[in-house]
């Protein structure tokens, strides 16, 4: 049982997941996930590979029927209105390798164009020149990078009220991560969306994120608002005497842990005057207590783990 | 929740339209390809026409000019079935059923999607067969025109039968499509099946156990039978019936082998089209 928050409460949700289960055979991909993604948050998705961040994803837009469990986006269960949900959605997959590499890019905008009736030519233009895609290349030709611009002028063009973004940046030049970011954040100033975000890049979109949810052994371990993560999570050095038996006060609290014979390193999670208060009366003196990075903190949620020094 | 304007989903007509015009698109080489052979065949029967009459107007004293018949058959439907059994190939080109995710995350119902698609293949299928049907019929007018000998058409010959090209040709094209969407090697099952099929009637056919006999009487049905796959394939032209004459072409028959098959490639077809990325 995690500790840390895995619900959210008084908040409209765009996206949602109840008690979400998807097996494979015998092989679980996810554990009753309870997905909260609210109205026009920008929520990040973490998880190492296999977590079932992907299958999450095909299970919203109906690609994949999950096991037990429901699913509504827009208020809409994707599987009696498939249409509509992916009509409303902005899809970039992590796979690119889906066919239509014989059409050349500026007949796929087209083609995709007359599949959303809210498509919008100047905005796609627009992405066209910020993208520098060229529209007499066939798509085959197209290295990673050019084909991820492709898809992410396609998922924006029809400016859908959620976007759902598999590794937007990956195969993306660090020149071309900052442009798509730099397009992103003016897609949002434009056009109110919720996004959900798969990424294994958590500091790329730090800036424009406000929400996480982090996948670990195909369950949710934690979900919470950015800010909450940042202020609750935090690492403390604290001298403790020889012998020193606080660990179990802790508990699950603590994500990682490093341990001398005289000074722990711990990341844990928990009000700071509580962990504060914790430590000392297990008898440790807090030297120092500091907030950690989304990166850190990801490491943290991601891989708990504890190292012993001597 | 706050209320969010939804955008609309497409109309079946648009994206059938779409899905139309974007397979055309990728046929449109195969089609040219097509129709220049079909070209060079009717311009090659034509000078042979012409030359033929030269040689009999140079020596009009040895005997009357001969020319093959060049006839329209509704055997020559077996050959549009197996083109037809081709493009579905091209329709589905690149997406197999791991690597349709484009095709199935667009705003269509799946089923419906598939269907479309393949609709749009067929009707450029359809096409193909119009013209070359049509080159058919008209061909042999020409040819008529030019030696001044009539040409004539297959015995028994009835109006249905131009029908048949059309129909066989859809029916192939429904079997390979079920191939293409369930499948990630549709030629090895299409023609691997074939092969299998014709493999083990060679086999079976020369057993001595009388299971493995009967089996391939059963296949000789299900091929040759009354309502087998010929009969719908190639009409009920030209069979031989058990005392050896040739049987009138039936149009019960017909009718009844293509539904047969028809329904059993639909069937397929849609067990395919449902089939989703597991």
């Amino acid at each position: 049982m995690s500790v840390l928050p895995t619900a959210m409460i008084g908040t409209e949700f765009t996206v949602a997941t109840h008690d979400l289960s998807k097996h494979y055979k015998y092989v679980p991909a996810l554990r009753k996930v309870a997905l909260q993604v609210p109205t026009g948050a920008v929520y990040l998705l973490v998880g190492p590979n296999g977590a079932g961040k992907s299958t999450t994803i095909k299970i919203l837009l109906d690609l994949l029927r999950p096991t037990s469990g429901s699913v509504e986006v827009l208020g809409m269960d994707p599987h009696r209105h498939p249409a509509l949900v992916r009509a409303n959605v902005g899809y970039v997959p992590e796979q690119l390798n889906w066919g239509y590499g014989w059409m050349r890019v500026g007949r796929l905008l087209e083609h995709h164009a007359r599949y959303f009736p809210s498509w919008d030519w100047e905005y796609a233009k627009h992405l066209s020149r910020a993208f520098q895609l060229r529209p007499d290349q066939r798509m085959s030709t197209l290295s990673k990078g050019q084909g991820r611009r492709v898809h992410i002028a396609l998922a924006l063009a029809h400016r859908p009220p959620v976007l759902i973004l598999d590794e937007p940046t990956d195969g993306l030049d660090p020149v071309m991560r900052d442009d798509m970011l730099g397009v992103l954040i003016d897609h949002l100033a434009q056009t109110p969306t919720t996004v959900l975000l798969c990424t294994h890049h958590v500091t790329e979109f730090e800036q424009i994120a406000d929400h996480i949810g982090v996948l670990r052994n195909n369950e949710l371990c934690a979900q919470m608002p950015l800010h909450q993560l940042k202020q609750g999570l935090r690492r403390y050095r604290a001298e403790v005497p020889t012998g020193w038996g606080g660990k179990a006060m802790f508990g699950a609290a603590v994500l990682r842990r490093t341990t001398a014979p005289n000074e722990v390193d711990w990341t844990v999670w928990g009000e700071q005057d509580d962990v504060a208060h914790q430590f000392a009366s297990s008898g440790a003196f807090v030297r120092d207590s500091a907030t950690i990075s989304l990166h850190d903190a990801t490491l943290a949620l991601l891989n708990p783990r504890e190292t012993v020094t001597t | 929740m706050t209320a969010i304007s939804l955008h609309a989903a497409p109309s079946w007509r648009v994206i059938a339209v779409e899905q139309t015009r974007a397979v055309g698109l990728r046929m449109r080489g195969a089609g040219v390809l097509l129709l220049v052979i079909q070209v060079g065949l009717a311009a090659a029967m034509l000078d042979a026409a012409a030359r033929a009459r030269a040689i009999y107007e140079r020596h009009p004293g040895r005997g009357a000019m001969s020319m093959t018949n060049i006839t329209f058959s509704p055997q020559v439907a077996v050959i549009f079935s197996f083109l037809a059994l081709l493009v579905p190939l091209l329709v589905w080109e690149g997406e197999d059923p791991t690597r349709r995710l484009y095709h199935w995350s667009m705003p269509v119902g799946q089923p419906s999607h598939a269907v479309t698609k393949a609709l749009g293949g067929w009707l450029w299928l359809m096409l193909a067969v119009t013209v070359s049907v049509a080159g058919m019929a008209v061909v042999p007018l020409f040819v008529e025109r030019i030696t001044g000998q009539p040409q004539t058409y297959a015995p028994h010959f009835t109006w249905w039968e131009w029908i048949v090209p059309f129909v066989s040709a859809t029916i192939a094209y429904v079997f390979a499509s079920a191939a293409a969407l369930g499948t990630r090697q549709p030629l090895v099952w299409i023609f691997g099946s074939m092969l299998i099929y014709g493999g083990g009637l060679a086999l079976f056919g020369k057993s001595d156990i009388p299971v493995l006999v009967d089996v391939s009487r059963a296949m000789v049905t299900g091929i040759a039978g009354t309502y087998g796959v010929a009969a719908a394939v190639a009409g009920t032209i030209d069979q031989v019936d058990a005392a050896g004459r040739v049987a009138a072409p039936s149009l019960v028959r017909w009718t009844g082998a293509s539904a047969l098959w028809g329904a059993v490639g639909a069937a397929l077809f849609y067990l395919t089209a449902r089939r989703r990325e597991g």
